[in-house]
Protein backbone atom coordinates (compact mmCIF):
# COMPACT_ATOMS: atom_id res chain seq x y z
CA UNK A 1 0.00 0.00 0.00
CA UNK A 2 1.98 2.60 -1.05
CA UNK A 3 -0.43 4.32 -2.07
CA UNK A 4 -0.99 6.42 1.52
CA UNK A 5 2.26 7.65 1.25
CA UNK A 6 1.55 9.07 -2.44
CA UNK A 7 -1.89 10.44 -1.40
CA UNK A 8 -0.07 12.22 1.86
CA UNK A 9 2.94 13.75 -0.70
CA UNK A 10 0.44 15.17 -2.81
CA UNK A 11 -1.33 16.52 -0.48
CA UNK A 12 1.61 18.43 0.87
CA UNK A 13 2.29 19.46 -2.64
CA UNK A 14 -0.73 20.86 -3.10
CA UNK A 15 -0.90 22.60 0.43
CA UNK A 16 2.58 23.85 -0.25
CA UNK A 17 1.59 25.02 -4.07
CA UNK A 18 -1.82 26.38 -3.83
CA UNK A 19 -0.79 28.60 -0.77
CA UNK A 20 1.84 29.98 -3.02
CA UNK A 21 -0.68 30.06 -6.01
CA UNK A 22 -3.09 32.18 -3.45
CA UNK A 23 -0.06 34.49 -2.05
CA UNK A 24 0.82 35.21 -5.37
CA UNK A 25 -2.65 36.06 -6.88
CA UNK A 26 -3.33 37.64 -3.54
CA UNK A 27 -0.12 39.75 -3.65
CA UNK A 28 -0.21 40.92 -7.27
CA UNK A 29 -3.85 42.34 -6.66
CA UNK A 30 -3.01 43.66 -4.05
CA UNK A 31 -0.47 45.90 -5.59
CA UNK A 32 -2.44 46.38 -8.44
CA UNK A 33 -5.14 47.90 -6.21
CA UNK A 34 -2.38 49.91 -4.66
CA UNK A 35 -1.50 51.24 -7.64
CA UNK A 36 -4.99 52.04 -8.87
CA UNK A 37 -5.29 54.32 -5.60
CA UNK A 38 -2.04 56.07 -6.38
CA UNK A 39 -3.26 56.44 -9.98
CA UNK A 40 -6.84 57.97 -8.86
CA UNK A 41 -4.95 60.19 -6.33
CA UNK A 42 -2.83 61.59 -9.54
CA UNK A 43 -6.59 62.13 -10.71
CA UNK A 44 -7.22 63.97 -8.17
CA UNK A 45 -4.16 66.52 -7.80
CA UNK A 46 -4.12 67.47 -11.34
CA UNK A 47 -7.60 68.44 -10.73
CA UNK A 48 -6.68 70.57 -8.18
CA UNK A 49 -3.25 71.73 -9.98
CA UNK A 50 -6.02 72.54 -12.58
CA UNK A 51 -8.06 74.55 -10.26
CA UNK A 52 -4.83 76.52 -8.90
CA UNK A 53 -3.96 77.40 -12.80
CA UNK A 54 -7.81 78.45 -13.28
CA UNK A 55 -7.64 80.72 -10.22
CA UNK A 56 -4.41 82.35 -11.23
CA UNK A 57 -6.59 83.61 -14.77
CA UNK A 58 -9.41 84.50 -12.49
CA UNK A 59 -7.00 86.86 -10.53
CA UNK A 60 -5.56 88.45 -13.95
CA UNK A 61 -8.90 88.92 -15.27
CA UNK A 62 -9.70 90.42 -12.41
CA UNK A 63 -6.54 92.47 -11.55
CA UNK A 64 -7.19 94.04 -15.37
CA UNK A 65 -10.61 95.56 -13.89
CA UNK A 66 -9.69 99.04 -12.14
CA UNK A 67 -10.56 99.40 -8.47
CA UNK A 68 -11.71 96.45 -7.93
CA UNK A 69 -12.26 95.62 -4.42
CA UNK A 70 -9.25 94.64 -3.10
CA UNK A 71 -9.73 92.99 0.17
CA UNK A 72 -11.34 89.69 -1.21
CA UNK A 73 -8.78 89.73 -4.03
CA UNK A 74 -6.23 89.98 -1.95
CA UNK A 75 -7.78 86.99 0.37
CA UNK A 76 -7.91 84.81 -3.11
CA UNK A 77 -4.25 85.35 -3.63
CA UNK A 78 -2.99 84.39 -0.09
CA UNK A 79 -5.57 81.22 -0.41
CA UNK A 80 -3.51 81.02 -3.87
CA UNK A 81 -0.27 81.68 -2.42
CA UNK A 82 -1.05 78.97 0.99
CA UNK A 83 -2.12 76.13 -1.35
CA UNK A 84 1.43 76.04 -3.47
CA UNK A 85 2.85 75.21 -0.11
CA UNK A 86 0.90 72.67 1.03
CA UNK A 87 1.18 69.77 -1.54
CA UNK A 88 0.49 66.39 -0.44
CA UNK A 89 2.22 63.92 -2.40
CA UNK A 90 0.74 59.95 -2.91
CA UNK A 91 3.78 59.13 0.14
CA UNK A 92 1.41 61.22 2.50
CA UNK A 93 -1.88 59.80 2.23
CA UNK A 94 -1.69 57.60 5.10
CA UNK A 95 -0.99 60.51 6.76
CA UNK A 96 -4.23 61.91 8.40
CA UNK A 97 -2.27 65.25 9.04
CA UNK A 98 -0.70 65.75 5.98
CA UNK A 99 -4.41 64.85 4.43
CA UNK A 100 -6.23 67.35 6.77
CA UNK A 101 -3.65 70.27 5.91
CA UNK A 102 -4.15 69.87 2.59
CA UNK A 103 -7.51 70.11 2.53
CA UNK A 104 -7.85 73.13 4.48
CA UNK A 105 -5.73 75.09 1.94
CA UNK A 106 -8.01 73.86 -0.69
CA UNK A 107 -11.27 74.44 1.53
CA UNK A 108 -10.11 78.04 2.28
CA UNK A 109 -8.72 78.61 -1.61
CA UNK A 110 -12.12 77.45 -2.81
CA UNK A 111 -13.82 80.12 -0.21
CA UNK A 112 -12.22 82.49 -1.02
CA UNK A 113 -13.04 82.25 -4.94
CA UNK A 114 -16.22 81.47 -4.38
CA UNK A 115 -16.79 84.94 -2.36
CA UNK A 116 -14.67 86.68 -5.44
CA UNK A 117 -17.22 85.27 -7.83
CA UNK A 118 -19.95 86.55 -5.36
CA UNK A 119 -18.63 90.17 -5.59
CA UNK A 120 -18.50 89.80 -9.56
CA UNK A 121 -21.84 88.89 -9.71
CA UNK A 122 -23.29 90.87 -7.83
CA UNK A 123 -20.73 94.18 -8.16
CA UNK A 124 -19.28 94.02 -11.82
CA UNK A 125 -22.00 93.13 -14.11
CA UNK A 126 -20.08 94.17 -16.88
CA UNK A 127 -17.59 91.73 -15.93
CA UNK A 128 -20.09 89.07 -15.48
CA UNK A 129 -21.55 89.34 -18.68
CA UNK A 130 -18.32 89.19 -20.72
CA UNK A 131 -17.74 85.69 -22.66
CA UNK A 132 -14.00 85.38 -22.02
CA UNK A 133 -15.57 85.58 -17.83
CA UNK A 134 -18.11 83.38 -18.44
CA UNK A 135 -15.72 80.74 -20.24
CA UNK A 136 -13.44 81.32 -17.30
CA UNK A 137 -16.05 80.47 -15.11
CA UNK A 138 -17.10 77.05 -17.06
CA UNK A 139 -13.93 76.13 -16.62
CA UNK A 140 -13.94 76.77 -13.00
CA UNK A 141 -16.86 74.97 -12.56
CA UNK A 142 -16.32 71.94 -14.80
CA UNK A 143 -13.34 71.59 -13.19
CA UNK A 144 -14.90 71.81 -9.17
CA UNK A 145 -17.23 68.72 -10.78
CA UNK A 146 -14.28 66.46 -11.74
CA UNK A 147 -12.42 67.21 -8.38
CA UNK A 148 -15.90 66.13 -7.32
CA UNK A 149 -15.82 63.18 -9.01
CA UNK A 150 -12.22 62.27 -8.89
CA UNK A 151 -12.58 62.34 -4.87
CA UNK A 152 -15.11 59.86 -4.78
CA UNK A 153 -13.47 57.69 -7.02
CA UNK A 154 -10.14 57.99 -4.95
CA UNK A 155 -12.06 57.31 -1.81
CA UNK A 156 -14.35 54.15 -3.37
CA UNK A 157 -10.80 52.77 -4.17
CA UNK A 158 -9.34 53.71 -0.94
CA UNK A 159 -12.23 51.84 1.10
CA UNK A 160 -12.15 48.93 -0.89
CA UNK A 161 -8.45 48.51 -0.16
CA UNK A 162 -8.89 49.29 3.35
CA UNK A 163 -11.20 46.88 3.37
CA UNK A 164 -9.02 44.19 2.02
CA UNK A 165 -6.49 44.62 3.94
CA UNK A 166 -7.92 44.23 7.29
CA UNK A 167 -9.13 41.19 6.01
CA UNK A 168 -7.34 37.87 5.75
CA UNK A 169 -6.02 36.74 3.22
CA UNK A 170 -4.74 39.56 2.20
CA UNK A 171 -3.94 40.98 5.32
CA UNK A 172 -1.29 38.37 5.75
CA UNK A 173 -0.24 39.51 2.79
CA UNK A 174 -0.20 42.96 2.60
CA UNK A 175 2.23 43.75 4.92
CA UNK A 176 5.00 41.82 2.43
CA UNK A 177 4.02 43.98 -0.35
CA UNK A 178 4.13 47.11 1.24
CA UNK A 179 0.73 48.02 1.16
CA UNK A 180 -0.71 50.61 3.73
CA UNK A 181 -4.36 51.86 4.56
CA UNK A 182 -4.91 55.26 2.76
CA UNK A 183 -6.74 57.98 4.16
CA UNK A 184 -9.95 58.83 2.78
CA UNK A 185 -11.23 62.46 2.34
CA UNK A 186 -14.65 61.59 3.56
CA UNK A 187 -14.08 61.29 6.79
CA UNK A 188 -11.93 64.96 7.11
CA UNK A 189 -14.92 66.48 5.21
CA UNK A 190 -18.11 65.20 6.32
CA UNK A 191 -19.50 64.89 2.70
CA UNK A 192 -18.14 63.84 -0.07
CA UNK A 193 -18.57 67.23 -2.14
CA UNK A 194 -15.44 69.45 -3.28
CA UNK A 195 -15.88 72.56 -1.36
CA UNK A 196 -18.27 74.44 -3.16
CA UNK A 197 -17.79 77.36 -5.92
CA UNK A 198 -21.33 78.17 -6.65
CA UNK A 199 -22.76 81.06 -8.96
CA UNK A 200 -26.24 81.14 -10.63
CA UNK B 1 -1.97 -2.10 -4.58
CA UNK B 2 -1.24 0.54 -6.98
CA UNK B 3 -4.66 0.43 -8.69
CA UNK B 4 -7.48 1.57 -5.94
CA UNK B 5 -5.00 4.49 -4.98
CA UNK B 6 -3.68 6.10 -8.83
CA UNK B 7 -8.01 5.51 -9.57
CA UNK B 8 -8.17 7.79 -6.07
CA UNK B 9 -5.07 10.18 -7.24
CA UNK B 10 -6.50 10.08 -10.55
CA UNK B 11 -9.76 12.23 -9.29
CA UNK B 12 -7.61 14.39 -7.36
CA UNK B 13 -6.30 15.80 -11.02
CA UNK B 14 -9.75 17.53 -11.67
CA UNK B 15 -9.39 19.39 -8.14
CA UNK B 16 -5.81 20.30 -8.84
CA UNK B 17 -7.03 21.82 -12.18
CA UNK B 18 -9.91 23.74 -10.69
CA UNK B 19 -7.89 25.17 -8.14
CA UNK B 20 -5.16 26.01 -10.65
CA UNK B 21 -8.34 28.07 -12.51
CA UNK B 22 -9.34 29.47 -9.63
CA UNK B 23 -5.93 30.77 -8.10
CA UNK B 24 -5.05 32.18 -11.67
CA UNK B 25 -8.36 34.05 -12.09
CA UNK B 26 -6.49 37.25 -11.47
CA UNK B 27 -6.73 40.67 -11.97
CA UNK B 28 -7.92 41.67 -15.57
CA UNK B 29 -6.02 44.20 -17.84
CA UNK B 30 -6.65 47.75 -15.97
CA UNK B 31 -8.66 50.29 -17.57
CA UNK B 32 -10.05 53.12 -16.41
CA UNK B 33 -13.51 51.85 -15.46
CA UNK B 34 -12.50 49.05 -14.13
CA UNK B 35 -14.16 47.67 -11.12
CA UNK B 36 -16.31 50.44 -11.44
CA UNK B 37 -19.36 50.12 -9.13
CA UNK B 38 -22.54 52.40 -10.64
CA UNK B 39 -23.37 54.67 -7.36
CA UNK B 40 -27.23 55.25 -7.82
CA UNK B 41 -30.13 54.06 -10.35
CA UNK B 42 -29.87 55.36 -13.42
CA UNK B 43 -32.01 54.09 -17.07
CA UNK B 44 -30.48 50.76 -17.59
CA UNK B 45 -28.43 50.69 -20.71
CA UNK B 46 -30.80 50.68 -24.22
CA UNK B 47 -31.15 46.91 -25.70
CA UNK B 48 -31.05 47.18 -28.71
CA UNK B 49 -29.01 49.74 -28.39
CA UNK B 50 -29.44 53.20 -28.97
CA UNK B 51 -27.58 56.68 -29.43
CA UNK B 52 -31.11 59.08 -28.34
CA UNK B 53 -33.06 58.08 -25.61
CA UNK B 54 -36.03 59.85 -25.00
CA UNK B 55 -37.53 58.55 -21.74
CA UNK B 56 -40.33 61.33 -22.00
CA UNK B 57 -41.90 61.64 -25.15
CA UNK B 58 -40.57 65.25 -25.80
CA UNK B 59 -39.32 64.22 -29.55
CA UNK B 60 -41.62 62.75 -31.91
CA UNK B 61 -40.54 59.21 -33.31
CA UNK B 62 -39.14 61.00 -36.77
CA UNK B 63 -37.08 63.62 -34.93
CA UNK B 64 -35.65 60.63 -32.74
CA UNK B 65 -34.63 58.57 -35.50
CA UNK B 66 -33.28 61.97 -37.76
CA UNK B 67 -30.72 62.79 -34.56
CA UNK B 68 -30.06 58.47 -34.33
CA UNK B 69 -29.29 58.55 -37.55
CA UNK B 70 -26.72 61.48 -37.55
CA UNK B 71 -25.17 60.22 -33.86
CA UNK B 72 -24.83 56.96 -35.55
CA UNK B 73 -22.91 58.46 -39.00
CA UNK B 74 -20.75 60.15 -36.49
CA UNK B 75 -19.89 56.92 -34.73
CA UNK B 76 -19.37 55.08 -37.71
CA UNK B 77 -17.11 57.66 -38.94
CA UNK B 78 -15.21 58.91 -36.20
CA UNK B 79 -15.92 56.27 -33.17
CA UNK B 80 -17.03 59.02 -31.38
CA UNK B 81 -20.61 58.72 -29.52
CA UNK B 82 -22.43 60.93 -28.28
CA UNK B 83 -25.59 60.12 -26.59
CA UNK B 84 -28.46 61.95 -25.94
CA UNK B 85 -30.82 61.16 -23.11
CA UNK B 86 -33.60 62.93 -22.25
CA UNK B 87 -35.78 61.89 -18.74
CA UNK B 88 -37.94 63.86 -17.14
CA UNK B 89 -36.26 64.31 -13.78
CA UNK B 90 -32.82 63.20 -12.34
CA UNK B 91 -33.90 62.42 -8.61
CA UNK B 92 -32.54 65.05 -7.34
CA UNK B 93 -29.18 64.12 -7.99
CA UNK B 94 -26.95 67.18 -9.90
CA UNK B 95 -27.24 67.01 -13.61
CA UNK B 96 -23.56 66.33 -13.48
CA UNK B 97 -23.50 63.48 -11.47
CA UNK B 98 -26.35 62.06 -13.52
CA UNK B 99 -25.15 62.69 -16.37
CA UNK B 100 -21.14 61.25 -15.76
CA UNK B 101 -23.03 57.83 -14.15
CA UNK B 102 -25.24 57.66 -17.28
CA UNK B 103 -22.00 57.88 -19.37
CA UNK B 104 -20.24 55.35 -17.49
CA UNK B 105 -22.51 52.71 -16.45
CA UNK B 106 -23.56 52.81 -20.50
CA UNK B 107 -20.22 53.30 -21.40
CA UNK B 108 -20.31 55.66 -24.08
CA UNK B 109 -17.21 56.24 -26.04
CA UNK B 110 -13.98 53.61 -26.88
CA UNK B 111 -12.88 52.16 -24.20
CA UNK B 112 -9.64 53.47 -23.15
CA UNK B 113 -10.00 56.20 -25.80
CA UNK B 114 -12.97 57.63 -23.90
CA UNK B 115 -13.96 59.37 -26.58
CA UNK B 116 -18.47 59.56 -25.38
CA UNK B 117 -20.47 62.81 -24.64
CA UNK B 118 -23.63 62.42 -22.90
CA UNK B 119 -26.31 65.69 -23.37
CA UNK B 120 -28.26 64.83 -20.75
CA UNK B 121 -32.05 66.76 -20.34
CA UNK B 122 -34.11 66.66 -18.01
CA UNK B 123 -37.61 68.00 -18.33
CA UNK B 124 -39.16 68.69 -15.22
CA UNK B 125 -36.48 69.80 -13.72
CA UNK B 126 -35.70 72.37 -16.67
CA UNK B 127 -31.67 71.38 -16.26
CA UNK B 128 -29.36 70.01 -18.87
CA UNK B 129 -25.86 68.69 -18.67
CA UNK B 130 -23.35 68.03 -21.62
CA UNK B 131 -20.54 65.94 -19.97
CA UNK B 132 -17.58 64.64 -21.36
CA UNK B 133 -15.11 61.34 -21.39
CA UNK B 134 -11.86 61.74 -20.46
CA UNK B 135 -10.61 61.48 -24.19
CA UNK B 136 -13.26 63.78 -25.30
CA UNK B 137 -12.33 66.87 -22.90
CA UNK B 138 -9.99 67.96 -25.02
CA UNK B 139 -12.08 68.50 -27.72
CA UNK B 140 -15.08 69.65 -26.70
CA UNK B 141 -13.48 71.58 -23.54
CA UNK B 142 -15.79 72.87 -20.61
CA UNK B 143 -15.86 76.44 -22.40
CA UNK B 144 -17.13 75.14 -25.21
CA UNK B 145 -19.92 72.94 -23.59
CA UNK B 146 -20.82 75.89 -21.64
CA UNK B 147 -21.22 78.03 -24.70
CA UNK B 148 -23.40 75.59 -26.53
CA UNK B 149 -25.29 75.61 -23.69
CA UNK B 150 -25.99 79.24 -23.34
CA UNK B 151 -26.28 79.77 -26.66
CA UNK B 152 -27.78 77.27 -28.40
CA UNK B 153 -29.55 74.81 -26.00
CA UNK B 154 -31.14 77.46 -23.22
CA UNK B 155 -32.76 79.52 -26.10
CA UNK B 156 -34.27 77.19 -27.98
CA UNK B 157 -35.66 75.18 -24.79
CA UNK B 158 -36.76 78.82 -23.51
CA UNK B 159 -38.70 78.48 -26.64
CA UNK B 160 -40.19 75.35 -26.66
CA UNK B 161 -37.99 73.75 -29.34
CA UNK B 162 -36.53 70.76 -27.64
CA UNK B 163 -35.50 69.45 -31.15
CA UNK B 164 -34.05 72.61 -32.65
CA UNK B 165 -32.14 72.60 -29.37
CA UNK B 166 -30.53 69.43 -29.34
CA UNK B 167 -30.41 68.99 -32.98
CA UNK B 168 -28.06 72.61 -33.31
CA UNK B 169 -26.15 71.12 -29.69
CA UNK B 170 -25.38 67.94 -31.27
CA UNK B 171 -24.14 69.32 -34.69
CA UNK B 172 -22.13 71.89 -32.54
CA UNK B 173 -20.73 68.88 -30.09
CA UNK B 174 -19.79 66.80 -33.45
CA UNK B 175 -18.00 69.99 -35.17
CA UNK B 176 -15.92 70.26 -31.52
CA UNK B 177 -14.91 66.65 -31.20
CA UNK B 178 -14.46 65.89 -35.21
CA UNK B 179 -11.65 68.85 -34.67
CA UNK B 180 -9.61 65.85 -32.49
CA UNK B 181 -11.40 62.91 -33.25
CA UNK B 182 -10.46 61.96 -36.74
CA UNK B 183 -8.93 58.02 -36.45
CA UNK B 184 -7.41 58.22 -33.20
CA UNK B 185 -7.96 54.09 -33.32
CA UNK B 186 -8.54 52.39 -30.00
CA UNK B 187 -5.48 52.36 -28.10
CA UNK B 188 -4.32 48.28 -27.00
CA UNK B 189 -5.15 46.78 -24.49
CA UNK B 190 -3.05 46.35 -21.98
CA UNK B 191 -1.22 43.07 -21.21
CA UNK B 192 -2.47 41.61 -17.99
CA UNK B 193 0.64 41.96 -15.84
CA UNK B 194 -0.82 40.29 -12.60
CA UNK B 195 -2.07 37.40 -14.11
CA UNK B 196 0.99 35.83 -15.46
CA UNK B 197 2.79 35.15 -12.22
CA UNK B 198 -0.03 33.39 -10.98
CA UNK B 199 -0.67 31.28 -13.93
CA UNK B 200 3.02 30.23 -14.16
CA UNK B 201 2.49 29.35 -10.43
CA UNK B 202 -0.16 27.15 -11.47
CA UNK B 203 1.23 25.35 -13.94
CA UNK B 204 3.62 24.28 -12.10
CA UNK B 205 1.61 22.96 -9.68
CA UNK B 206 -0.60 20.71 -11.86
CA UNK B 207 3.10 20.03 -13.33
CA UNK B 208 4.20 18.48 -10.29
CA UNK B 209 1.17 16.90 -9.31
CA UNK B 210 1.23 15.23 -12.57
CA UNK B 211 4.69 14.10 -11.83
CA UNK B 212 4.10 12.64 -8.51
CA UNK B 213 1.73 10.70 -10.01
CA UNK B 214 3.22 8.52 -12.94
CA UNK B 215 6.69 8.36 -10.72
CA UNK B 216 4.12 6.59 -8.30
CA UNK B 217 1.95 4.31 -10.73
CA UNK B 218 4.90 1.94 -11.02
CA UNK B 219 7.74 2.31 -8.52
CA UNK B 220 10.50 -0.25 -8.10
CA UNK B 221 10.48 -3.04 -6.36
CA UNK B 222 13.31 -1.78 -4.19
CA UNK B 223 11.03 0.59 -2.80
CA UNK B 224 8.46 -1.78 -1.42
CA UNK B 225 10.32 -1.11 2.57
CA UNK B 226 9.48 2.73 2.09
CA UNK B 227 6.67 2.80 0.95
CA UNK B 228 5.68 0.10 3.53
CA UNK B 229 6.70 2.31 5.68
CA UNK B 230 5.14 5.23 5.12
CA UNK B 231 1.87 3.01 5.52
CA UNK B 232 1.27 3.69 9.18
CA UNK B 233 -0.16 7.09 8.02
CA UNK B 234 -3.15 7.56 7.85
CA UNK B 235 -5.01 8.51 4.77
CA UNK B 236 -7.21 10.19 6.62
CA UNK B 237 -5.98 13.95 6.06
CA UNK B 238 -5.82 13.63 2.48
CA UNK B 239 -9.12 13.01 2.22
CA UNK B 240 -10.55 16.04 4.32
CA UNK B 241 -7.75 18.86 3.39
CA UNK B 242 -8.79 18.53 -0.09
CA UNK B 243 -11.93 19.25 -0.36
CA UNK B 244 -11.15 22.52 2.40
CA UNK B 245 -8.96 23.63 -0.12
CA UNK B 246 -11.75 23.54 -2.62
CA UNK B 247 -13.66 25.60 -0.17
CA UNK B 248 -10.98 28.17 0.58
CA UNK B 249 -9.90 28.58 -3.11
CA UNK B 250 -13.25 30.60 -3.82
CA UNK B 251 -11.87 33.58 -1.86
CA UNK B 252 -9.00 33.65 -3.59
CA UNK B 253 -10.72 33.86 -6.78
CA UNK B 254 -11.92 36.66 -9.38
CA UNK B 255 -13.19 39.83 -7.51
CA UNK B 256 -12.07 42.37 -10.91
CA UNK B 257 -13.58 42.33 -14.31
CA UNK B 258 -14.85 44.76 -16.43
CA UNK B 259 -18.03 45.14 -16.87
CA UNK B 260 -18.31 47.57 -19.85
CA UNK B 261 -18.49 45.36 -22.85
CA UNK B 262 -19.99 46.70 -25.91
CA UNK B 263 -23.31 45.54 -27.74
CA UNK B 264 -23.21 43.29 -31.18
CA UNK B 265 -24.05 44.90 -34.32
CA UNK B 266 -27.29 45.51 -36.10
CA UNK B 267 -27.28 45.72 -39.64
CA UNK B 268 -27.01 49.48 -40.15
CA UNK B 269 -27.69 50.52 -36.87
CA UNK B 270 -26.11 51.62 -33.60
CA UNK B 271 -22.94 49.14 -33.20
CA UNK B 272 -23.70 49.35 -29.53
CA UNK B 273 -21.43 51.43 -26.67
CA UNK B 274 -17.84 50.86 -26.68
CA UNK B 275 -17.34 51.25 -23.01
CA UNK B 276 -16.09 54.70 -22.46
CA UNK B 277 -15.52 56.50 -18.70
CA UNK B 278 -15.63 59.62 -17.92
CA UNK B 279 -15.05 61.81 -14.92
CA UNK B 280 -17.73 64.88 -14.78
CA UNK B 281 -16.39 67.16 -17.02
CA UNK B 282 -18.71 69.52 -19.59
CA UNK B 283 -20.92 72.50 -18.57
CA UNK B 284 -24.90 72.10 -17.95
CA UNK B 285 -27.48 75.04 -17.78
CA UNK B 286 -31.42 75.34 -16.80
CA UNK B 287 -34.09 77.40 -19.02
Amino acid sequence: MRSTGAIVLLVLVLLVGFAGCAGCGTYNSLVQEDERVEALWADVENQYQRRADLIDQVVSTVQGQADFESETLQNVIEARRNVTNVELSADDLDNPAAVAQFEQAQTALAASVGSLLNVVREDYPELRANEGFLRLQDQIEGNENRIATARRDYNDAVGELNGRIRTFPAALVAGFAGVDARESFEAREGADQAPEISFE
Amino acid sequence: MPSPSTGRLRRLVPVALLLAALASAGPAAAQRGDGYTPRFDVPARPAPARLVNDYTGTLSPAEQDALERKLVAFDDSTGSQVAVVIVPTTDGVAPVDYATEILRTWGVGRQGVDDGVVLLVATQDRELFITTGYGAEGALTDATAGTIVRSILVPAFRRGDFYGGIDGATDAIVAALSGEFEAPGAGPAPASEGGVGSVLCCLLVVFIVLVVLSSRQKPPPSSQDRTGGRRRRRRGPGVIVIPSFGGGGGGFGGGFGGGFGGGGFGGGGFGGFGGGFGGGGGAGGSW
